[in-house]
């Protein structure tokens, strides 16, 4: 943040705080429109209103919804969490929980696709993918809309290695969703069609980081 | 136009009521458009104090119209843009009856050293931008300002569309149309 920037904040809310302080619900609205873009406003307004009935909605951003909770007291194979922000953050702690984890993102009206990752999937990579917020550090990522652009579908790959951990991975494809996704990601996607910018910068970032990750994984 | 200067909360005033919740809020979505819209401003304009004035008078004039967003048509960021591009027309118009642009803007102060040398450091790095605009004079205002919200500014097309209050189908006739014709059209030595 730059001091101009820094400066014409103070005085934003010096002169004009109250102008703010009335509308706390625009404000609001403003800000959650921050994180929201594009597909999550669409998907938002498609989602059947059985999210907001439940405590799930209520919860606040912090609790993990376990929506595969059985009777047993192991943890659930899968969880998925509405962050009230448009974003969406998905768990899977065991590769069985890819159907359940599709049935819910149908449930909740998500435009997502949590499909497996294997060395002998025809699909490398995706045309028009996107990676976006890969984790291979833990067995949860966030969907985060703004990198998903209007009429993809966010693919949730999911690969579990012989020590049992779950890593995922995240793209963004045209339909029709692919049913599974090949280990062998390529670092360099070629990107066509109308993706803004902007995404292409911040896709080209992850990318790069992507490749350092394995690059390091690959090490060791 | 502006909203007339309303007494400041004092700021031992309790924390975290709704109210101060909101300011926080804003302080995101000010946070996450700032540097696009002054970089807007500095497409346009060569001094660092207008470019300081109208991002300034945007945001101000947002605050005063924030009933005026809803989320149905937009993000914060079109909305934003929708506002930005009022406030330089007018700026344009004012100018252009030959009359000092007065913006009404009580938050209008002189600036400091370091923000000068910033938003002309700004300004510079706007410049292939600006060039690239002035190059895109002979386009239609409206394939104008696809080429600048998408390309430069990086909004998605559906929100450059809302900005621009078109279709999404219409914009990207629009912009198509505008980069074909840069792309003809020779660049200027």
């Amino acid at each position: 943040m730059t001091s101009f920037e820094d400066h014409l904040w103070s005085d934003l809310v010096r002169e004009h705080g109250e102008g703010i302080r009335a509308e706390p619900r625009q404000s609001h609205a403003l800000a959650a429109s921050v994180t929201e873009t594009g597909a999550a406003r669409v998907r938002r307004m498609r989602r059947p209103a059985i999210l907001a009935g439940t405590a799930l909605a209520t919860a606040g951003a912090t609790t993990v919804a376990v929506l595969a909770l059985t009777a047993s007291s192991t943890p659930p194979a899968f969880a998925v969490t509405d962050n009230n922000d448009g974003t969406i953050t998905v768990t899977l702690r065991e590769i069985s929980g890819l159907s359940g984890l599709n049935a819910e993102f149908a449930r909740m009206g998500v435009t997502a696709r949590a499909v497996p990752m294997s060395a002998t999937c025809p699909t490398k990579g995706f045309g028009n993918a996107m990676p976006a917020g890969t984790n291979f550090d833990t067995y949860t990522l966030t969907i985060d809309p703004r990198y998903i652009p209007d009429g993809y579908t966010a693919i949730v790959a999911a690969t579990q290695t012989a020590s049992g951990r779950v890593e995922l991975v995240q793209a963004a494809v045209r339909p029709p969703a692919p049913t599974c996704l090949n280990t062998e990601i390529p670092t360099r996607i070629p990107l066509k069609g109308p993706t803004p910018p902007a995404i292409r910068r911040e896709i080209r970032k992850i990318q790069r980081e992507m490749a350092a990750k394995r690059r390091a994984a690959a090490k060791h | 136009m502006s909203a007339s200067p309303a007494p400041a909360r004092q700021p031992d005033a309790p924390a975290a009521s709704p109210a101060d919740d909101a300011v926080a809020a804003f302080e995101t979505v000010y946070r996450a458009n700032v540097a696009a819209i002054t970089a807007y401003f500095a497409r346009r304009c060569r001094e660092p104090q207008s470019v300081a004035d109208l991002t300034s008078e945007t945001f101000v004039q947002a605050i005063g119209s924030l009933r005026t967003f809803d989320p149905q048509r937009g993000t914060a960021r079109t909305w934003l843009f929708g506002i930005a591009r009022r406030v330089y027309a007018r700026h344009r118009q004012q100018t252009a009856i030959g009359r000092e642009a007065v913006i009404a803007l009580s938050g209008r102060r002189a600036l400091g050293g370091n923000e000068l040398e910033e938003l002309a450091a700004r300004i510079d790095a706007e410049r292939t931008a600006a060039r690239l605009l002035a190059r895109a004079q002979r386009l239609s205002p409206l394939e104008r300002g696809a080429l600048e919200l998408v390309d430069l500014a990086g909004l998605t097309p559906r929100d450059a569309a809302a900005a621009l209050g078109i279709s999404p189908g219409a914009l990207r006739v629009r912009l198509a149309r505008a980069r074909k014709r840069l792309r003809h059209e020779k660049e200027p030595s």
